[in-house]
């Protein structure tokens, strides 16, 4: 009994060691980042720029596989809000990186950083006019006779817009990742921007855009709660270099937003958000009525459990709409940004996007 | 062992405490008017740390940051929870849009005073405005987009005789056999 103790007593006294000795890393890691903080590197991936339309551009990134996939597949994200960087932000921990090392020909619409002179852009100029400029040039420098489109958040219904609208185009495959499509079931977002509570023209009228600021402040006030968790788990790990790597490369995008253009958002709320009418086939893009039973290509929705942004109701909602035959929802643990990055994300939901896709892609 | 189901038995009455006092929180947001918040979570936070000294007090083993670490968590959790629960309200949407409204109300002649102001004294100094850069901006964008249209003209062209110069050429080889 005697000689239980005093094992007792050691183990308490080394785990007693083990964690003063994270906490002193945790006080020096501290104040490195207090005293040096350093800007991470992020977007490491090699790519190249294939074309440019008024500020977006599209980048192909450089293969790692002697092979690619024949159908190369292009990724349409969310346009303002925040910077594309997320889907390629560190070597190890990048969304484009794992489907570059799966043999897919990759490429990435980036919207740009818009500015003043960019309030006039609308949700009908990126379908129809900038969509099928990209995804033209994409074709011309890949040499392949199919694409596939990868919409991740706003960028979802954009892309399901532009598949709806032009039957002609040769997409082979649709992923909705996270992206919101019937929007009555958009949760948070849909009660806030209500127009009965939420005059967006008023809005739009006063600041012309709707500056990074303000999105900023929309974000931190639906998570209030986000940033306390996010430096409590900060300081918990402290003493792991690795995750403090991490923490500060995600940490400097989710700080990173970017304004979206006046006559794009006053669209997007109007139509998309109080007027649902995308699901229900009352939108009207470039003088043509989208109607979501065109699309007829391979689909894979992927919804989130606990997304606040676009909650897995509105984003199964497409796989209900359209006319493919192969179609297919999954529903992944985790939030809006735990599909695209971190740790879960490159065990979990990359692997199921790059296995459906694959075979795909031939 | 007894140490560790003691602790377990704290956690539990935690969660339930902070059951009891989202319970309330939620209660609260439906009424108006509004009452004071501080004086339901104030009382919520004391209820909660309660548990945690009663713990520390009782054992010293490092599990304790580890059960305290899952206690904040929780506690987070159970916030953000209540939180959004809340914000999902109509009162809070309403509440959320008389703000907004009076926000831009507010700063919109601000702004547009701010913006005057500067640009009188950047046209002073002899200096572009930030509406001459944007329209200009805008002109280059508009130059542009001209310039894609006649590229995508001039690829239709090329394309259109490149396609009769074949049909021209299959003509000529059928002719001379």
């Amino acid at each position: 009994m005697a000689q239980w103790n005093a094992d007792a007593q050691q183990e308490i006294l080394r785990r007693w060691q083990e964690e003063m000795t994270r906490h002193t890393k945790r006080v020096a890691k501290a104040m490195e980042l207090g005293l040096r903080p350093s800007e991470p590197q992020v977007g490491q991936t090699p790519r190249d720029l294939i074309y440019r339309k008024g500020k977006a551009r599209l980048y192909r990134y450089r293969p790692a596989t002697e092979t690619v996939h024949p159908v190369p597949l292009l990724m349409v994200p969310n346009l303002g809000i925040s910077r594309p960087y997320i889907f390629d932000l560190q070597p190890g921990n990048s969304f484009i990186e794992h489907m570059v090392k799966q043999g897919f020909d990759f490429y990435l619409l980036d919207w740009g950083v818009f500015g003043e002179e960019d309030n006039g852009l609308t949700v009908d100029h990126c379908v129809v006019a900038i969509l099928p400029i990209m995804v033209k040039k994409l074709l011309q420098a890949s040499e392949a006779s199919a694409v596939s489109l990868l919409g991740y958040c706003m960028g979802a219904p954009l892309s399901a817009s532009y598949v709806a609208l032009h039957q002609e185009s040769p997409v082979r495959n649709l992923i909705n990742m996270a992206g919101p499509i019937d929007f009555e079931q958009a949760g948070l977002f849909s009660t806030l921007m209500d127009k009965r509570h939420f005059d967006v023209e008023k809005l739009v009228d006063t600041f012309g855009g709707v500056p990074a600021d303000f999105i900023r402040a929309g974000f931190k006030l639906l998570k209030p709660t986000a940033d306390l968790s996010t430096y409590t788990n900060l300081w918990w790990n402290l003493w792991n270099d690795h995750y403090v790597e991490s923490f500060k490369a995600l940490n400097t995008w989710a700080n990173d937003y970017t304004p979206i253009p006046g006559c794009f958002f006053k669209q997007w709320v109007g139509d998309f958000y109080q007027g649902n009418r995308l699901i229900k086939g009352e939108l009207h893009l470039g003088g043509r009525r989208v109607d979501l039973t065109n699309i007829h290509c391979s689909l894979l929705a992927v919804g989130a459990e606990t997304d606040y942004i676009s909650p897995p109701a509105c984003v199964k909602a497409l796989v209900d709409v359209v006319a493919s035959q192969d179609k297919e929802y999954v529903e992944l643990h985790g939030g809006h940004i735990s599909l695209i990055a971190g740790r879960k994300a490159s065990k979990v939901a990359w692997p199921e996007v790059s296995g459906w896709l694959g075979p795909r892609s031939q | 062992m007894s140490t560790k189901s003691s602790s377990e038995d704290l956690l539990e009455q935690w969660k339930e405490s902070m059951q009891r006092g989202m319970d309330a929180w939620l209660t609260m947001i439906g009424q108006t008017p509004q009452p004071d918040i501080y004086k339901y979570w104030m009382p919520f936070f004391s209820q909660g740390m309660a548990p945690l000294s009663q713990m520390l007090s009782q054992d010293a083993s490092p599990d304790l940051l580890q059960i305290w670490k899952r206690i904040l968590d929780q506690g987070i959790e159970a916030w953000a929870k209540a939180l959004e629960k809340a914000m999902a309200t109509e009162t809070f949407a309403s509440a959320f849009g008389k703000y907004m409204d009076q926000y831009v109300s507010a700063v919109g002649p601000m702004q547009k005073e701010m913006k005057k102001a500067s640009e009188a004294y950047l046209r002073a100094l002899g200096l572009p405005s930030r509406t001459q850069i944007t329209e200009m901006t805008s002109q280059i964008s508009w130059v542009e987009t001209r310039i894609e249209e006649l590229e995508a003209k001039i690829e239709q062209v090329l394309a259109g005789v490149a396609s009769l110069q074949s049909a021209l050429e299959k003509g000529g080889t059928q002719g001379q056999r």
